[in-house]
């Protein structure tokens, strides 16, 4: 199957994106003393491309749009794989009710927010722009060693449910409705 | 079955069984570890039970292993199948044949089938997303979303309305509090709104008007910073779940009468949508959703079951050829292993029988073929025991046999024809007989099976006479032709006999009588001759004064001459009256030792040696004849070596065991003997020398005869002459 075809097909999202990252500087944390053992790691970035016209096209239909930014901090091991130091994974999801002309946005990090808006220009902003702190034990950290911060974003469009057993199960091993993004990283100063 | 075969049907068998517990093995460990990994790849998406993941997934892997064994089996049977048509291994022809034809056969009604299948679920498929069904789901979503809107503009425009009649008729007054809500009452009826409330500018609820079919309990009052935001001058429209039904709230502020700009509250319109609507409402909100969800998966939906259709094609067209391979095996694989058999039957194995592997038709061809096989090995064996009957009969026969075929080409050479004409029957065998038989002395025997070869009759005989290096030979030969049933020639046999001793006996007794009758007749007369000279010398020879010595010499010649007639005739009456062989254990070492004897002394000049070689056993010999006989040949020597002035005499005995033969060797260093004469050496009367009787290798031939032996002669190296004399120990 060509490339063509496949992006006909289903819900293969063609995405391009783009992460600006405005800062990634390791900075000591705040005075509150339950974090003074801590890291804070502010991480501001910018994602583009995330609502293609398919993927509004879902969304209008009603149908839930979640997307996931994956944030890791490794730690490079020769010979072997990176080591994992800290993960942190934002939930997104918009549900758009097309009877009321609302938007449901949920977000993981801010303790499960729910929102309801009903411009979509505010809902782009509110999913696209990432603007979070990682607290890291700073334990995990040793002098003179090397870290890197790599992310990713995955889209997924919920898929039909009560589809005949087989095509479920068939259907699960594909990745239709799914779209992911490279790791990017960039180096921990 | 072959010896050889059962032992290997064994190996191949336990080979097979330990190679599918290895598949088995295999395909066990894959489902192992395809299930759950299957189950990881699924992830989160299949909102099925864990079970029934297991379940399906497991069944997916099985589909799936099987699938790629049944591809693998196939690929390698075609392979294999390419690989023996190419180096023309038997039943490979017939198998690709019966290979191809299933295949054939399968893939124009499964091929037809995927085709139709495929068309069918795509127009399906497509029907389901038709462009009617997606208007009608639209044109439905559109008219609850234009129901909502509705509802939200009239609730502003009522609202508005409400909020200009309060303006007006200073209602908000607290005077007139009680008309306000006579006044909101009445709107409420008379607009058929669901509940109107005003609020005050300290979001103080007013005036309350509610529909009485609106369930009082489920109506909650507008938040307050929506009714800020009225406050705030803005109209807005929201709309709200409660319980099972929305409120559409119309919120717009009310102005003070005396001030355009001043906002004295707040009035909220709350349309109600009664549960029923919401729900159905909903319902063609979920149906657009599910339906665009399901949209979405349209290709890959259509591209599952073409995915579906084509292993299932692929499935039939592999288990076609599969099943193709199985049973072109369970054709040819006989049919080879008759092949097989008829080669090793024609390369002469016997022995070779074919398992009988079912019990129809091709069983009974195979049980024929070992039946076959069994009667044909009977027959070889007896026409084997006939043949080696025959071929004892010939080897052991006296006369020489040789049989030519039709087109010239000896086809059976005996061992008695190969002494006899010292030559070997495998340097003869298929080679024509003019080949064979190329050298000159052979022409008697080429001429014979040349003219039996033209003539009409069924039988020629002839007299052949062959020199060959070391002896000539006297041979009966009678060519007889052979015809087959139908009396066609297919060539000839020749036997003959070889006459040369009988020739030589009937010569050596015929000899014998002449002898006898000279000896008889000449020796009569000679005694009245020789006293009669004798008289005449006594009586006159004193008388003769003149011519006496004349006389006497005449007499004494006479005397003489007669004398050594005399002894000539003795030696004609000798042999003619040899004295019968008497066999007595003796030594023939001794004898010639004592022969040898009488010889060392007067010929000191000549060189004697006697090697005894091996120990020759106690035999029966006639001494004297033998020492005879070995005298007359020391004799030959001494005269053969005469012009010389010397030389020497090797004497040499032996004894070969295997044949029981005792042999005699005497050589000489003399003048030889001219081959040409060598045939005629033993017969009687035959000498080279002047003064000979030639009766002395006569004398010797017929001693060696009487003791059954043999004499032979050959020239020795560097000079000489050389007698062969062998004696046969057991008579």
């Amino acid at each position: 199957m060509s490339a063509k075809d496949k992006a006909k097909i289903g819900i293969t999202f063609i995405l391009l994106l783009f992460f600006y990252m405005n800062t990634f500087t390791m900075v000591k944390a705040t005075e509150n003393s339950a974090l003074m053992k801590h890291l804070a790691i502010p991480v501001h970035f910018t994602a583009q491309g995330c609502f293609a016209e398919k993927v509004l096209d879902a969304i209008f239909a009603g149908i839930p749009v979640t997307y996931t930014f994956s944030i890791e901090i490794c730690q490079p091991r020769p010979l072997w794989f990176d080591r994992e130091i800290s993960s942190l994974k934002l939930i997104r999801t918009i549900k758009y009710d097309n009877l009321k002309n609302e938007y449901h946005v949920t977000l993981s990090s801010k303790n499960t927010t729910y929102t309801l808006l009903t411009n979509l220009t505010e809902v782009k902003k509110m999913i696209e722009n990432v603007n979070e702190t990682a607290l890291v034990s700073s334990d995990l950290f040793k002098k003179n060693d090397l870290y890197y911060l790599k992310y990713n974003l995955d889209i997924e469009v919920e898929s039909a449910s009560g589809l005949p057993l087989p095509l479920d199960y068939l259907l699960s091993l594909l990745p239709w409705g799914k779209s992911k993004t490279e790791w990017p990283s960039v180096p921990l100063k | 079955m072959n010896e050889k075969s059962l032992p290997t049907a064994d190996l191949l068998e336990k080979k097979r069984r330990k190679r599918e517990r290895y598949i088995i093995l295999v395909v066990f460990f894959l489902v192992i570890i395809l299930t759950p990994l299957l189950v990881y790849l699924s992830g989160s998406k299949s909102q099925l039970p864990i079970t029934n993941n297991i379940l399906v997934f497991g069944l997916i892997s099985i589909n799936i292993i099987l699938l790629l064994l049944l591809i693998f089996l196939v690929v390698r049977n075609v392979t294999k199948l390419i690989f023996e048509r190419r180096r023309g291994i038997l039943g490979s022809k017939l198998r690709t044949k019966l290979v191809a034809a299933f295949i054939g056969l399968s893939l124009v009604p499964t091929f037809l089938l995927f085709w139709v299948a495929s068309t069918f679920i795509n127009t399906t498929i497509e029907k389901w997303f038709s462009f009617q069904v997606e208007q009608s789901l639209e044109e439905s979503m559109k008219v609850a979303q234009v129901y909502y809107k509705n509802a939200e503009e009239n609730a502003l425009y009522y609202a508005r309305k409400i909020s200009k009649i309060i303006t007006e008729n200073k209602l908000l007054n607290e005077k007139n509090l009680e008309k306000l809500k006579e006044v909101i009452k009445t709107k409420q009826e008379e607009y058929n709104l669901g509940v109107v409330e005003v609020f005050s500018a300290q979001l103080e609820e007013l005036v309350q008007a509610m529909n009485p079919r609106i369930p009082v309990k489920r109506f909650i009052s507008p938040e307050s910073n929506l009714v800020k935001e009225g406050l705030a001058g803005n109209e807005l429209t929201k709309i709200q779940s409660v319980g099972k039904g929305d409120f559409i709230r119309g919120i717009v502020p009310i102005y003070s009468t005396w001030n355009q700009d001043e906002i004295v509250g707040t009035l909220v319109v709350n349309y109600y949508v009664p549960n029923s609507l919401v729900k159905r409402m909903n319902s063609i909100s979920s149906a657009f959703k599910e339906y665009h969800q399901v949209k979405m998966l349209k290709d890959p939906i259509k591209l599952n079951y073409i995915f579906t259709f084509s292993i299932v094609t692929l499935l039939i067209i592999f288990s076609a050829t599969w099943f193709g391979f199985y049973l072109a095996k369970s054709i040819t694989g006989p049919i080879q292993k008759l092949a097989e058999g008829t080669q090793e039957v024609a390369h002469g194995n016997l022995d070779f029988q074919i398992k009988p592997a079912s019990d129809d038709e091709i069983g009974s061809l195979i049980n024929s073929f070992n039946q076959m096989t069994s009667d044909l090995k009977n027959t070889t064996i007896e026409l084997e025991r006939r043949r080696r009957h025959m071929e004892i009969v010939l080897k052991n026969v006296a006369a020489g046999v040789i049989s030519v075929n039709k087109d010239g080409r000896i086809t059976t050479m005996n061992k008695s024809a190969e002494v006899m004409l010292e030559m070997k029957a495998e340097d003869t065998l298929n080679y024509q007989y003019q080949e064979a038989f190329s050298s000159i002395s052979m022409g008697g025997i080429r001429e014979l099976i040349r003219d039996m070869n033209v003539s009409t009759g069924g039988t020629l005989e002839r007299q052949i006479k062959i020199t060959l290096p070391h002896k000539t030979l006297i041979l009966l030969a009678n060519a007889t032709a052979l015809r087959d049933e139908t009396g066609n020639y297919i060539g000839l046999v020749l036997v003959f006999e070889d006459l040369t001793h009988l020739q030589r006996a009937q010569k050596a007794a015929a000899w014998r009588e002449v002898a006898r009758r000279i000896a008889h007749e000449i020796k009569n007369p000679l005694t009245p001759i020789q006293l009669s000279a004798q008289r005449l010398r006594k009586k006159y020879l004193n008388q003769f004064l003149t011519d006496g010595k004349v006389f006497d010499d005449c007499t004494k010649t006479i005397i003489n001459q007669v004398e050594e007639l005399k002894t000539l005739v003795n030696e004609f009456s000798n042999f003619a009256r040899m004295p019968a062989t008497n066999p007595q254990p003796n030594s023939l070492n001794e004898i010639i030792e004592e022969t040898l004897l009488l010889y060392r002394e007067p010929n000191r000049n000549v060189a004697f040696e006697f090697e005894k070689k091996g120990t020759i056993p106690v035999f029966n010999l006639d001494r004297d004849q033998m020492k005879r006989a070995i005298i007359n040949l020391i004799d030959n020597a001494l005269d053969s070596m005469k012009k010389d002035g010397g030389g020497k005499i090797t004497i040499e005995t032996s004894y070969e065991e295997s044949l029981q033969m005792a042999k005699i060797q005497i050589a000489d260093t003399g003048c030889g003997i001219p081959s040409e004469e060598k045939p005629k050496l033993f017969e009687p009367y035959f000498s080279t020398k002047k003064s000979g009787s030639g009766l002395g290798l006569a004398i010797v031939n017929s001693i060696i005869t009487d003791h059954n032996g043999y004499i032979r002669v050959k020239n020795n190296y560097p000079k000489g002459t050389r007698f062969i004399i062998e004696l046969p120990i057991k008579v």
